[in-house]
């Protein structure tokens, strides 16, 4: 089982801001990873350097074996914390001009998900809920069988059914052993079931990283409690 | 295919050329054709304009399509999927060019067909000419929206003083090419053969009078060979757009 993804001193610097500094972490194929930290902490950051959006000033990254070009995205899902979809599509349009892209696109995955995740597939996305708009997002992820899923803070902001729902399509489409996860939240009570590792991250650093199930056995609480102990 | 979805996708995208503004365009080109006969310069002089407006709007919507993709974040969208940077751009100027060819040859139609319906057609505009000035127009206006875009996608790649970088670039190309390109692609492009302009009203009856012959002979775009000037903006407008690809890769995180 090789690695996933892998960072070796990774610098990313904004103007006054240094985003990440010096940041390694290395991740095993097969997992669903938590990385937790408060808002501004570097998640986002990290999710775009992983996908190419931006390039660090110091540092080397590997992902699934090669360095973040346009062209590994084929083998990586990624879900922004962003409204980022076009308005004037209907979920109809946006499944099948994203379908176009992916040879991965599992086309019976649809009507499932749309199902799961209640989703009107002729309405237009610009008539939906911000919640609803992040479920449509998380389902263009789900509908695929890539290797890495990114998902970006896929609970922020939205309702206590939404994340039920995301959350329930996460755990029914993933691949065990085959896919890995990485999940960055800093809403952790829902996610809290999902994780295999964690990984605690604060202005760019690592602050903590273990298994789960581990950190848990080792602090005697849950996960939400330790996020809590660590960043207090 | 995935070429084919990027271009499907901009042309639902830009679908107010065709489905809003080009029936009212269409509705006051023909409302120019039949009312030149009571207000022919007025009718001329707006369907004249109107080869300039188009000029401009469609170079302008080209970027702003661009820029908007930036300001809604729906690039992360765009460039989360695995396309390349020419994939993305060259859809959205496939579209423009269209919006561009369509409406610019409506415009110069209409004021062919003014001038011939008031002068008629050998006077001082002939259908041959018309056509080579649109060719020269679209040669000249489509690479001008990858030239435009340039300072835009360069500036994307800063963090700070973005638009005061955009605007250094601006000023950049256009002295560059007018300065220094132009001059010496001329000199590159003059074994390119001859093409002028070259209208004569010699011995032809405008307004009822015959013409003496070799009375006049205007040559109307220019009296030098303009093909290199054209090769030159062609090749510059090529190298930009390379330009526009890479960077565009480069500077995503707008």
């Amino acid at each position: 089982m090789g690695l996933v993804l892998d960072l070796k001193n990774v610098t990313k610097k904004y103007p006054g801001v240094d985003a990440l500094k010096d940041f390694s972490l290395s991740l095993d194929r097969g997992k669903i990873v938590g990385l937790l930290g408060p808002n501004g902490s570097g998640k986002t950051t990290l999710m775009k350097l992983i996908m190419g959006f931006i390039k660090p000033q110091k540092g080397e990254i590997t992902v699934l074996d090669g360095v973040p070009n346009p062209m590994i995205r084929e083998k990586i899902a990624y879900v922004s914390e962003l409204d980022v979809l076009y308005p004037w599509m209907t979920v109809r349009e946006i499944l099948d001009f994203t379908s176009n892209f992916y040879r991965d696109w599992e086309k019976g995955k649809e009507s499932e998900l749309l199902q799961l995740l209640a989703i009107e597939q002729d309405k237009k996305i610009g008539t939906f809920s911000y919640g609803m708009r992040t479920r449509v997002r998380v389902m263009l992820a789900l509908c695929r069988k890539p290797e890495l899923v990114l998902l970006d803070d896929p609970f922020s902001g939205i309702d206590l059914v939404s994340r039920a729902k995301v959350q329930d399509a996460l755990l029914k489409t993933y691949h065990y052993k085959e896919q890995s996860i990485v999940l960055a939240t800093h809403i952790i009570d829902e996610a809290e079931p999902l994780f295999d590792e964690i990984v605690f991250i604060e202005k760019g650093q690592i602050n903590l990283q273990g298994k789960a199930d581990d950190l848990r056995e080792k602090y005697s609480k849950n996960i939400t409690d330790i996020y809590k102990e660590v960043f207090k | 295919m995935k070429f084919k979805s990027l271009f499907l996708k901009e042309l639902k995208q830009e679908k107010a050329w065709f489905m809003y503004i080009f029936p009212g365009f269409v509705i006051l080109e023909l409302l120019f054709l039949s009312l030149y006969k009571h207000y022919l310069w007025q009718c001329f002089a707006l369907s004249m304009i109107f080869i300039v407006v188009i000029f401009f709007a469609v170079i302008f919507s080209a970027s702003h399509s661009l820029v908007n993709e930036w300001k809604l974040h729906t690039s992360q969208f765009l460039f989360s999927l695995p396309v390349r940077g020419w994939h993305i751009l060259l859809a959205k100027f496939a579209v423009h060019s269209i919006v561009f060819i369509v409406f610019s040859f409506i415009a110069f139609f209409t004021v062919y067909l003014i001038a011939k319906g008031q002068w008629g057609e050998s006077v001082w505009i002939k259908s041959t000419g018309v056509v080579k000035i649109w060719l020269i127009y679209l040669f000249v206006g489509i690479p001008s929206m990858f030239i435009e875009v340039f300072p835009r996608i360069t500036s994307n790649c800063f963090m700070r003083f973005r638009k005061l970088i955009a605007s250094f670039v601006a000023i950049v190309l256009f002295i560059g090419f007018f300065n220094y390109l132009l001059p010496l692609g001329w000199k590159i492009f003059s074994f390119l053969p001859e093409a002028t302009f070259t209208t004569s009203m010699s011995g032809q009856v405008f307004q009822g009078v015959p013409m003496p012959p070799d009375l006049l002979t205007i040559k109307t775009a220019t009296s030098e060979n303009f093909l290199p000037g054209l090769a030159t903006w062609f090749l510059f407008a090529v190298l930009i757009f390379i330009g526009d690809c890479l960077l565009l890769e480069k500077g995503e995180e707008g």
